[in-house]
């Protein structure tokens, strides 16, 4: 009794979760660097379970909500006309921010690169983090207009001022989002130099897929509703047993 | 249910976008006005399951499970490009071609910074923009007249007759991050702590843009780059209330499920 109700239930929570990541990805489509996320499942079966043969079947499976991963992709560029507006080409690679005093991590990734000059003088994110160059150190451009070319060497009339860093990660599962457009770093995260063609005067869209997101929002709420179906399929054969199984028919 | 009120975030996100671009459309005939753009950033994200800090094999994915809330508007960011000029013919009107700003006194003797130069003399030959803000660089324009000219480096020069005077140079004043300059509203900035200290200079020097009279700055307002905004931030927002509807279809699933 009850064998297909359990597995029924997995499937109704996993598709409550991947509701809640699709909206996220939705709500953030006009996001300037925004990767959208999918949710991964694993399939359990049963200990003991058959796996051949005809009831070498997904009864009794279910399924576990145990990861999710970041759709890296590249997004599309905006032109924005805004020198301090900057964004990236090529799936590697990353603006990296100075951690804020008191943030316990050894710095930030961003894709977004609407950037501003602050009260000092020095290219930083809108939440303030300053951007860092190709050797981590901050980049004063000061008051006057900068052109920032492919490489990312910003320059003042001509005079170079630094290079604004592209970094990456070896494993971007050590990458965690934290709000703010911004992945965190964790201290002992080795961050290396990646090639990326910087673009000035451009925004990086958000990747999610409109189509994508909405084909997946119908799939979820007909899964929802089989998935009812199937609870309620089990209960009644349950209620079946319950009430004929030693019964004599006359 | 998290993605109801996730969604409703997206939703108030691209209000506001709408909001911005009202503003802009509105101003695009604003000389001297500067358009401004909605920036927006994703909310925190809750850990459903905190990793192991394994990676699944041939996978990739990283086995933390984080949910994010949503977006939010981070920042409405004055786009401090270029206008175009249009012609007007008189010399008491000046363009900046460049960066820069005039300094103007407001009735308070608080002082503020434009780039809108419709400039005009006052009864005291003060030179006062239609808000009767004055220029703060204290030139008078004597009652008598004269043929008045005002040169790219803001050296403002009376010809009366054979005899030609010099009353004073207009000089330019710029920031160090001009979108972080204070809106006050028809055209006026006021200097901010995220602006940076004023640096002042000789118009058409390095870093200063040059003035150019008889010419007015036009709104930097792009209408169909607006339009196609406005286009966009519609559709997003059709799109998160299809989440609101899809989240809804469900919940009321699960009300059937006894």
């Amino acid at each position: 009794m009850g064998r297909d109700i359990y597995p029924a239930m997995s499937g109704g929570i996993r598709a409550m979760r991947q509701l809640e990541v699709v909206s996220n990805n939705l709500a953030n489509v006009n996001t300037a660097g925004f990767k959208a996320d999918r949710p991964s499942f694993t399939l359990h079966r049963p200990e003991g379970a058959p796996t051949t043969g005809a009831e070498g079947n997904l009864a009794g499976a279910y399924a576990t909500l145990d990861g999710q991963h970041t759709d890296w992709s590249q997004g599309t560029l905006r032109d924005t006309g805004a020198r301090t507006d900057l964004a990236l080409i090529g799936e590697s690679g990353f603006f990296r921010l100075e951690a804020g005093e008191g943030e316990a991590v050894d710095s930030f990734l961003t894709r977004d690169g609407a950037f501003v000059v602050d009260g000092e003088g020095y290219l930083s994110a809108r939440s303030g983090h300053r951007v860092l160059d190709d050797s981590g150190s901050a980049i004063q451009v000061g008051s006057a207009s900068f052109d920032v070319n492919a490489q990312g060497v910003v320059s003042v009339d001509g005079a170079a001022r630094g290079t604004v860093g592209v970094w990456d990660v070896a494993d971007r599962a050590d990458l965690a989002k934290v709000g703010g457009n911004r992945f965190s770093v964790q201290p002992g995260t080795e961050v290396t130099a990646a090639n990326a063609e910087v673009v000035q005067g451009s925004l990086e869209s958000s990747n999610v897929e409109p189509v994508r997101a909405l084909t997946e929002l119908i799939g979820l709420s007909r899964y929802y509703q089989a998935f009812q179906r199937n609870l309620q399929t089990s209960s009644e054969l349950d209620k079946a047993l319950a009430d004929r199984v030693g019964k004599v028919d006359q | 249910m998290r993605a109801l009120f996730t969604a409703a975030t997206g939703m108030k996100a691209q209000q506001l976008k709408v909001d911005n671009i009202a503003n802009n459309l509105a101003n695009v005939n604003t000389n001297g006005f500067k358009k401004s753009q909605a920036e927006f950033e994703d909310l925190y994200y809750q850990k459903v399951r905190t990793g192991t800090g394994q990676t699944q094999q041939g996978t990739g994915a990283a086995d933390q499970v984080e949910i994010g809330h949503g977006t939010r508007a981070s920042q409405v960011r004055r786009i401090f490009t270029q206008g175009s000029f249009q012609s007007t013919g008189n010399a008491t009107d000046m363009a900046i071609q460049g960066d820069g700003f005039f300094a103007v006194n407001d009735a308070d003797g608080n002082q503020l910074y434009t780039r809108t130069g419709n400039f005009t003399t006052d009864a005291s030959g003060n030179l006062v923009l239609p808000n009767g803000f004055a220029l703060a660089d204290g030139i008078v324009i004597p009652a008598e007249g004269g043929d008045l000219a005002i040169g790219d480096d803001g050296i403002v020069k009376l010809t009366s007759g054979e005899t030609t005077t010099e009353l004073g140079q207009i000089q330019l004043h710029t920031f160090t991050n001009p979108s972080g300059l204070e809106a006050v509203g028809a055209g006026m900035y006021r200097a901010s702590e995220a602006s940076g200290t004023v640096q002042t200079g000789i118009a058409g020097s390095e870093g200063y843009g040059s003035i150019g009279s008889g010419m007015l700055e036009m709104s930097n307002v792009e209408v169909a780059e607006e339009l196609i905004a406005m286009i966009q931030a519609q559709r997003a927002y059709e799109l998160t209330s299809k989440v609101i509807e899809a989240s809804d279809e469900m919940l009321q699933t699960t009300n059937q499920l006894k």
